[in-house]
């Protein structure tokens, strides 16, 4: 199966968060979301779960703060005494909506792209400069050790009596020391072998967009998004 | 671009460490923001978890001490962010990207010359203003403009603690 090129879902995946940003009214917002949260919610309904139950809790709170917030307009329904208003449906609604077409849009690129292989495509398709996609990557792979330092600091810290998870400010300072200490000592070797191995002297070598038809069919689809919510 | 302003491979690693650990951080905001939503509403939420969001710029400049490099650790952060992903989905990159410049414009007033603890403290408080206007785009009609107006300040105060905390981290670990 012919997969879309990293580039292609990236730029589809900003371009329709700006979308959802901007658009306004209902009607843009909604076609947004019935294209974008389906799709991604099918996806990615295995592989990140978690995202999309955290996306349904957050709904509550969203609904709470609108019932605080936006409590205007005229009385919809009543519940026990509480007066739902047309101002909190309206804004549940449009939130909502926003919400979901990036969790969509974010989520059909997750599902379909590698983190390494979208740094290469950026950075050779693209151009991004060599700066942000080297420190990128070196980033994504610090990663991994990243996450065994962080259990051991809060091993550390459980074995002295002191909060395992970071509480307070002063919390997150005695996390961030040993976490930045051990990170540097290895970013310094890191570097040096970069160096010699004459990282400076690189150049990013710009290669041509190979537009496979599922790409074409995605940007069709954007470019159909776009104009639909800037006339409607 | 003299030597001094130029980014060896070095500093990109150290960018790297950076982009790394402000990743992580962000990550696991998401969950203390969940928990002060929960327990005290929009405000308090703001308060204790919004500064962790712009840490990665004063960690950078701090670490870094040139130009762009605020820019680059807030924003580097959020990509990695994104790519882990986490609930934020793309919004995190547009959020980075502002709050990236908006805390790179508090080492550009002083001309690139200092990288204290005031200029860390002032560098997490100014990606307050872009990150409160972009929360008004995206969650504009629930809240009122009296409640954005505390949700600036509590994002303003909450940077500027956090960006303290990040440059004071980062002085003890370079000592």
């Amino acid at each position: 199966m012919i997969r879309p090129r990293p580039t292609t879902l990236f730029i589809y995946g900003l371009v329709i968060t700006i979308l959802a940003f901007i658009s306004r009214r209902f009607e843009q917002l909604l076609i947004l979301a019935v294209i974008n949260a389906p799709v991604g919610i099918v996806l990615g309904f295995r592989k990140y779960s978690v995202i999309i139950g955290l996306f349904l809790v957050g709904l509550i709170g969203l609904f709470v703060n609108a019932l605080i917030f936006s409590n205007v307009g005229t009385p919809v329904i009543e519940f026990y005494g509480l007066v739902v208003r047309e101002g909190v449906l309206t804004a549940f609604i449009n939130v909502t909506l926003r919400l979901l077409s990036i969790l969509g849009a974010t989520l059909v690129f997750v599902t379909q792209v590698n983190a390494r292989d979208l740094i290469k495509s950026l950075e050779c398709e693209l151009g991004l400069p060599k700066t942000i996609a080297f420190a990128t990557a070196v980033g994504l792979r610090m990663l991994s050790i990243l996450e065994r330092d962080l259990r051991e600091v809060q091993l550390v810290r459980a074995e002295r009596g002191f909060r395992k998870y970071p509480i307070t400010p002063s919390d997150i300072g005695s996390f961030l020391r040993p976490l930045l200490s051990l990170g540097l000592e290895r970013a310094l070797w890191v570097g040096i072998a970069a160096e010699l191995r004459g990282f400076s002297q690189r150049v990013s070598r710009r290669v041509g967009i190979k537009i496979t038809y599922v790409d074409l069919i995605i940007y069709a689809l954007l470019i159909t998004q776009v104009f639909i919510v800037l006339i409607s | 671009m003299s030597l001094s302003r130029r980014y060896t491979a070095l500093d990109i690693t150290y960018l790297a460490v950076v982009a790394a650990i402000a990743g992580v951080i962000f990550a696991l905001t998401w969950n203390i923001y969940f928990i002060g939503s929960a327990v005290g509403g929009p405000i308090v939420a703001r308060v204790i978890s919004y500064g962790l969001w712009f840490i990665g710029a004063p960690l950078a400049a701090t670490l870094i001490r040139k130009p762009g490099s605020a820019f680059l650790g807030e924003f580097l952060g959020a990509l990695v962010e994104t790519l882990i992903p986490t609930y934020g989905a793309f919004t995190n990159l547009v959020y980075g990207f502002a709050q990236g410049l908006a805390s790179e414009l508090a080492y550009a007033l002083f001309r690139y010359r200092k990288y204290g603890v005031s200029q860390a403290s002032l560098s997490g408080a100014l990606a307050g203003f872009p990150c409160v206007a972009l929360d008004a785009l995206l969650f504009g009609e629930v809240y009122t403009a009296e409640v954005m107006v505390f949700i600036t300040i509590a994002a303003v105060v909450s940077g500027a603690i956090y960006g303290s905390i990040a440059a004071l981290a980062v002085k003890s670990v370079r000592r």
